[in-house]
């Protein structure tokens, strides 16, 4: 991925696809699963509580925090 | 953070994280995420460095880290105003070559978690056998993102890529100080 700054120096707003892609991207990276995998079995209540470390690995907190933005 | 109009604020707290992210790597840089400017009043955002990827620290670990900074500008009232950024949660994350977590701090008072105080993970990339400890939520203070990087550097070897980072540190960490509204456990947690 290009790493570069803004153009402005200020942040760069993401748009859906890109952040559809960066949550597709952590979610094989935490849980080798894609994106849409890991939305399917979240809706399934399979997590449970995220950060519940003794049922789930630390990546499904990650996700969980940019849920609200890939929905 | 506060400022006389939410870009401001959002300016406000944006550039002493930049500044003092800019002494571990020089080239990442924060990002706002989908769906928000950043600093539209009303609604959560995300901010994290390097567009979400992972930064790089120079280190003989491969070391990485991961952030994420969710927040409001809020109205707010007396030197606090007019407008200011309220963190609602965040997660810093020191990660090995693996992507195995080593050390995370966490608050996420309303992501859906149990663990509504903030607490440190000692991940499983630690590299000891120490049983179930990576299953812990060890409570903390309110971390500054400072003292994240400041212990990477002192205890991990990360290699600092400015000379003025201590002074950076002390600096950025100051404003935090001055700015926040809340330390120790948090307002939300039980």
């Amino acid at each position: 991925m290009e790493q570069t700054a803004g153009t402005n120096g200020q942040p760069q707003e993401l748009s859906h696809e890109e952040s559809r892609e960066l949550f597709d991207r952590q979610a094989r990276r935490y849980l080798e699963m894609s994106g849409d995998e890991f939305i399917q079995r979240w809706d399934a209540g399979e997590y449970g509580d995220p950060d519940d470390r003794s049922r789930n690995l630390a990546g499904v907190m990650n996700l969980a925090m940019l849920l609200p933005y890939v929905r | 953070m506060a400022g006389e109009n939410p870009h401001e604020a959002f300016d406000n707290f944006r550039q002493p994280l930049q500044r003092a992210l800019s002494c571990v790597n020089a080239d990442a840089h924060l990002w706002a995420l989908v769906g928000s400017n950043g600093y539209s009043p009303g609604q959560e955002h995300t901010l994290v460095p390097n567009r979400g990827e992972p930064v790089k620290l120079s280190s003989e670990r491969n070391l990485s880290l991961m952030s994420s900074f969710v927040y409001r500008v809020v109205e707010a009232e007396s030197e606090r105003g007019p407008w200011k950024v309220q963190t609602t949660a965040y997660r810093h994350a020191l990660e090995d070559g693996n992507a195995l977590e080593i050390i995370a701090y966490h608050w996420h008072p309303s992501q859906g978690s149990a663990y509504n105080f903030p607490h440190l993970h000692i991940g499983t990339g630690i590299g000891a056998s120490l049983s179930d400890v990576h299953k812990y939520h060890v409570p903390t203070g309110r971390i500054a993102f400072e003292d994240v990087l400041r212990f990477a550097i002192r205890d991990l070897d990360v290699q600092p890529v400015r000379d003025d980072w201590e002074e950076a540190f002390d600096e950025t960490r100051g404003r935090f100080e001055t700015w926040r509204t809340w330390s120790g456990s948090g307002p939300q947690s039980s």
